[in-house]
Formats: structure tokens, sequence, C-alpha cells
């Protein structure tokens, strides 16, 4: 089930009624939670249930152990043993065949010809997320920075909380899980909050996405037939593609979180508006690069020993990061260009950029970078991605969506990028915080965006094949 | 509590009226503008009628196909149901309706668009809200491969949703009125417009949604209606850029069963300049010089009584 798809808005107010009856009786609402979470994941897939409850199961167990433990033998044990078995499940699921094909590539190319054989496998949806929000429980208790619950319930619901579930924001247990554990403050405010962020996520997915994605499809699908504008217009519509179908999940996800007395951490902030590469990552699925800071980079040693190692770990945290995304090498090449970038920028630039024009080169430098390692995020493969770059260069025409579609795209990116500058600015959000007319005309014009230029089609997002 | 209560109330009351009238004046805009509107209204209102052919299929049949030309050759009563972006599916779904309040008609003519793999099951808003209740919940609702069936249904009861396409329609409007200068007769849509000379076209991948056609043929044997399909002339320069093309061809074989006609009359060289409304849709001129040449190609393959 998609939040985008017509039976979400069957089951949005059904869980939401019941759960406001409900209300004060906190592990009451945290069953009804946790079944219509697992609701709203077997939606997919019935058989994906068995494994969220499986990974559930053991990270509570593990939680209890290694906090009841009185070796440190034991705390490893079951430490490891919680890191296997979700890591081993995702390894799995989602890179097993990934792993025997690069075998099978490497041992040919070595003169060892070798028969594997690959599995039909079915990627659960959301699988590398809610993997990553219970490992960082386990870590954190290894860690001795929480404690574990007693409540299976609260800690299943946890794990399993529709909103966030299959993309996100990746919640730590210290943040998220607390929450259930202690009654929730539920209000019509709220509601009426919440509703007002999950529109705006929406108008990002059904507006922006949704418009942009046939032409990016098109283009990356046959790419011996598009070249030059034609390819930078594919590039610079998919990063805003993947931008508004990521961070409007992100908005409908803490939205509805909010409807539900949840506080979500912030995913996005106007990434696109970065000076610089640190500071895109610094705004930029911030739930999933805080995530490697915590449990790769600084583990790895951080900037602690030294400059060379740090940009290794750099690399080292950007190449993971990159492999964490899919199966292919297109995305630890994704992440690389982001390493290697993130050392030439170290290592050249040097104080911030004060001046506006500076900020402005900074921007388009950033962007271009950013723009050019999402070719490899989108292409099918390596040869792919390369025959786009070479075929770029050419010139060509640009015809090839409909005029029509070309002002719907450009009138969606102009007002996304409007609204995120002028939230950054004093004197628009005083007009927005005093001026009813100027709340009220903003949703009217969002609501009726949605009505007119909507994609209503429920396209999946993204990032759920992740 | 009670003020935030009240606000929203009125926030949505003020919502509903606002989408109310932009419904309003979006669907007196779609009838004014949208060339396909008026023709849509005509098709799912048709009564009583005793055409013997119905001539079926997108923006290129319904301009390229001029019912008069045609029966004035083969002696029939022929009526071009063809409407701008329709898929085979929605085609289907206009046949079974046109079936429900009129006489059944002996034969129909698909002209065959074998460009049309981007386009899924997809039916015009405003022609699935026109179509009879009973064809929608059990040909359009039951069919797996329309996207976002429930969701459809719940947003096409806002006109502003239904009528938005009119937008894309009154922006060409804007930028050149004379395209749409245009009038009906039987159906068949008369363009005098000229297309400027065409150069470069982007390169296109045939294909066609085979599964709608099957669905299509199953349909009208069941019903005892002849089938032809036939291929109208894309312009030189489109022909020149489509790839898949023969594959295309290959696998239409696999879904003409006994009855069923194939007529490849894609041949834009019999064509000037003069002809072309825009790159692969005839003027009402060169829809006069194709009909001519289909009605004498059905009549060279009619079987003799």
């Amino acid at each position: 089930m998609i939040f985008n798809s017509f039976i979400f808005f069957l089951f949005l107010p059904i869980s939401f009624l019941l759960y406001a009856l409900l209300n004060k009786k906190t592990k009451a609402q945290n069953v009804w939670l946790l079944v219509c979470s697992y609701y709203f994941y077997g939606y997919w897939d019935w058989r994906f249930l068995g494994l969220i409850f499986f990974s559930t199961v053991v990270d509570f167990i593990a939680g209890q152990k290694i906090q009841n433990a009185q070796k440190e033998s034991t705390r490893k044990l079951f430490f490891y043993l919680s890191l296997a078995t979700n890591l081993g499940l995702l390894g799995f699921f989602k890179y097993f065949n990934f792993f025997v094909e690069s075998a099978e590539i490497l041992l040919n190319h070595l003169g060892f010809h070798v028969n594997t054989w690959t599995l039909n496998i079915i990627l659960p949806v959301g699988i590398s997320f809610y993997t990553f929000q219970t490992l960082s429980y386990t870590i954190d208790i290894y860690r001795k920075r929480i404690k574990p619950t007693n409540d299976f319930i609260a800690f299943s619901a946890f794990v399993s909380f529709f909103p966030q579930l299959v993309a996100g924001p990746i919640e730590r247990a210290s943040h998220l899980l607390p929450q259930f554990l202690k009654p929730r403050h539920l209000s019509f405010n709220q509601l009426v909050f919440g509703s007002k962020i999950f529109l705006w996520g929406l108008f990002k997915k059904v507006v922006v996405a949704d418009n942009l994605s046939p032409y990016v499809d098109l283009v990356f699908a046959n790419q011996e037939t598009y070249s030059g504008l034609v390819n930078i217009i594919a590039v610079v519509f998919f990063a805003f593609q993947i931008y508004c179908d990521f961070s409007g999940y992100s908005n409908m996800a803490i939205g509805l979180a909010k409807m539900f007395g949840f506080d979500l951490m912030q995913n996005f902030n106007t990434p696109y508006f970065a000076t610089n590469l640190k500071a895109f990552w610094q705004k930029w699925h911030i739930s999933l690069s805080t995530w490697f800071r915590d449990y790769v980079y600084i583990p790895l040693g951080g900037n602690r020993a030294g400059k060379t190692r740090m940009y290794l770990n750099l690399v080292i945290t950007f190449l993971v990061s990159g492999f964490w995304h899919g199966a292919n090498w297109t995305f630890v090449i994704w992440g690389g260009i982001h390493g290697a970038f993130f050392i030439v920028e170290g290592l050249l630039l040097n104080g911030d950029r004060k001046r506006w024009y500076q900020q402005l080169f900074g921007m388009a430098i950033t962007f271009t970078v950013v723009c050019f390692a999402w070719i490899f995020f989108r292409a099918q493969d390596f040869s792919h991605a390369i025959q786009f770059i070479e075929n770029s260069w050419s010139l060509d025409y640009v015809h090839v969506l409909k005029p029509y579609r070309i002002v719907v795209a450009t009138i969606a990116i102009t007002s996304l990028v409007l609204f995120d500058a002028l939230k950054k600015k004093r004197f628009a959000l005083n007009i927005y915080k005093n001026s009813k007319v100027a709340q009220w005309g903003f949703y009217y014009l969002l609501i009726v965006m949605i009505v007119l230029f909507g994609n209503t089609n429920s396209q999946e997002f993204i990032y759920f094949q992740f | 509590m009670n003020r935030i209560l009240l606000n929203t109330v009125v926030f949505l009351l003020g919502l509903f009226a606002l989408l109310f009238i932009l419904g309003e004046i979006l669907e007196i805009a779609a009838l004014k503008v949208d060339p396909n509107e008026p023709k849509v209204q005509e098709v799912i209102s048709l009564k009583n009628q005793t055409y013997n052919t119905l001539i079926l299929g997108n923006s290129i049949t319904q301009q390229g196909i001029n019912p008069i030309v045609m029966d004035s050759i083969l002696k029939t009563k022929s009526y071009n149901m063809a409407i701008g972006g329709a898929s085979i599916f929605s085609m289907e779904l206009v046949l079974r309706n046109y079936i429900a309040h009129n006489e059944k008609p002996k034969s129909i003519i698909y002209g065959l668009y074998v460009n049309e793999k981007e386009w899924p099951d997809k039916v015009r808003p405003t022609l699935l809200a026109g179509l009879e209740d009973s064809i929608v919940a059990n040909h359009y609702d039951t069919n797996p491969d329309v996207l976002g069936t429930g969701s459809m249904a719940f947003y096409n009861r806002f006109k502003a949703f239904r009528y938005r396409n009119v937008i894309e329609h009154y922006l060409k409007y804007s930028i050149n009125p004379k395209l749409y200068s245009y009038n009906y007769s039987e159906g068949f849509l008369i363009r005098n417009a000229v297309a400027k000379p065409i150069t470069s076209v982007p390169p296109n991948k045939a294909g066609l949604n085979l599964k709608a056609l099957q669905r299509l043929i199953d349909f009208c044997a069941e019903q005892d209606i002849a089938v032809t399909l036939v291929e109208l002339p894309n312009h030189q320069a489109f022909n020149a850029t489509t790839t898949n093309r023969d594959t295309v061809l290959y696998e239409l074989n696999s879904v003409l069963s006994a009855g069923v006609k194939y007529l490849n009359l894609n041949t834009p060289e019999k064509y000037t300049l003069e002809d072309w409304a825009s790159l692969n849709h005839l003027n009402a001129k060169g829809a006069k010089k194709f009909s001519a040449i289909l009605a004498e190609t059905l009549k060279a393959n009619k079987p003799r009584e």
C-alpha cells in the first residue's frame, strides 16, 4: 500500500479513528498501530510479514540478552547474533544474486570458467530501512547508550511503524522507541498540522516527481537514441524527481506520524541549495547519512586519526552507502563519486562562501556534481551510464516531451524551488505566519495543483526498491 | 479547539466551492477548445442509429478516414467513432456502449497505430463518466491492466479533475488558434490546416497493446462483427525514425484470427505536404485521398457474392 494510492485514503481514516478512540490507552494504541502496520506492509505481499516479525523477535531478545549479560563474551555473542541476522537477511534478499553474478564475472576474467546459479528472490519492500532501524537498537544497547524495552508490542510497533516503515526516515530507537512507551498527545491542531505536512509531500510526489518521471524514464530507457540537451534535461529532471519523490515520502511520513502523535526526524532540508558537498550531505537523506556517520564512519576512526585516514574513512562510508542503495555497481560508483568529490572539496576549499555570488557558484558546482553522480544512480548499468555521458556532449533536439509537459514540469520545479527558497526568508515566513489568506491560499493552491496536474496512477516511490 | 474546527470547516467548504467553480469553468472551456470533447459527448449520446460500419481508433483515424468518401464508394452507412488519444481499450468500451443503445454494426475498421505501446488500458475521464454504469462495472473496474481504477472512480467525480486536460488544449490554443479550427461530419474531424515542412523527428519505438487488441477482436467475434485493421499513413520523416516496426507487425500476426483483415496502407509517398495537418495526421485533403484508397482496397478485397 502506498501513500498516494486510493486504498491508503480508505485505510488512513479507519486506522486513525480507532486510534483516536483509544486515546490515553497507550498499550491498546500500540496493539492497534501494530495491526495497522502489519496490514499496511502485508498489503504488498503477506509473506514479507514473517521476515519483519523474525527480525523483530531476534532484536528484541538480543537487546534483552545484551543488557542482562554478565560476561562481555555473552554481550558480544548476542550483539553479533543480531548483526548477523539483520545483515544476513539483507545480504540474502538484496545481494545474493549480485554476489554470485559478480563472482562469476571475476572468475571468468581470471580464466576460471564456472557455472553458477542465481535464485529468483523477491526483494521485500523497505528491508534496508527497517533493518537499519532495528540494527541501531541493538548497536545502541551494546554501546550502553540506551536500555532495552521489556514491552514487545511497543518494540514491534516501533520496528513496523507504518508511516516510515518502507522508506524512512530511519529513526533511532533512542528517539522513536520512547514515544511508543509513553502516552501520546492527540489533538485536532496536530491532526491539521500533520495533514498540512502530508499535503506538501503529496504535492511533491504526484505533481513534481510523477510528472517528471515519464521524461526521465523515456530518455534513460532509450539511451541509444537520445543525446545532447535531451540527456542533460533528463538528468536535471531526475535530480528533482528523486528529491521530490523521496522527500515527498518523508514529508508524508512525518505528517502521518504527527497525526498519530509521533515526532519523526527531519530527513531533507533543501539539499539543492547546499553550497558544497558536505552541506549537501547534511541536508540530503539526513536519517541515513547520520546513521552511516554514527555506525560506520565514526567506528572506522572518523577524523581522529589524521587527514589521510579520514578521507579513506569517508570513501569507505560513501561506498557502503552506495551499496546500501542497491545491488548494482552503479550505486557503488555513485557513492564513490560523492566520496571522491568530498575529498577534492576538502583539499581545495578553505573557508566559507559568504558572498552571494560565491554561494551561487558553490550551489551550481555542487548541483552539477550531484547531477553527474545521479547518472550512475539512475542508469541500468555502468556501460549505459558511460554511453549516456558520451551522448550528452552532442548537440541534439529537445522535443522529446510534449511542450505542455515541459511547461507543467517547469512550473512544478519552479514552484518547488521558490517555496524552498522562500521558507528560508524571514519576510516570507512572517507573511505566512501572520496572514490567514497567505496560509489558506498556499494550501488551496497545493490542492488545486494536485487535482489539476497530479498523476493519479499511484506510482510507487523510487526508494521503495532500496 | 472550536476555533480550529470552525476554521477547518470553513477551509473545506471554501475548497469544495473552489473546486466546483473550477470544474464548471473547465467544462465550458473543454467544449470550446478541446476538439475531442464535443466528439466524446456525441459518441456517448448516440442512440437508435443504424450504421453498418464503425470506424474506430485515435486522432489519426479521427481525422484520417472520411466516412462520406467511404460510403460513396462502398455504398455503406458508416460513422467515424475514433477519438483523439483513445487507447484500444477505450475504443472497446465505446463499441460496447454503442451496441447497448444502437443497432449492432456489421463491421468495424480499426485504425491501427503501431506506436501505442506507451498507452496502457487508459480511458479518457470524460468518456468514462459518460459510459453505461454496467459497462464500467463489468469491463473497466474488472480489468487488472487499468491503472488505479479505484482512485480514478473517486477523482473522476470532480469535474475539475475530469476536465483538467483542457488546460493542455488551452495552452496549445493560445499558441496557435488555427490548429483549433475544425468541424465534424459523421464523426470525421475535418481539419484544413496544412503542416509546416517537417524536417527532424525524434526517434520513436513502435509498439502495440496486443492484449487490448486481442480483447477487442474477441468481443467482435462474439458479436459477429467483421474486423478490418488498417494502418494509416505516417509522415515519411516519422517512419524513417521508427524502430521496432517489423517486430510489432510480426507479433500482430499472432492475434490475426480468421476473419480479421490487416491492411497496411502506411504509404506516405502517395501524399504531398498539402495532405498533412501535422506529423502523422492527415488534413481534410489528405483524408479524402486516403479514404478513397481505403475504400477501393476494401472493395477489391471484398469476397464476391
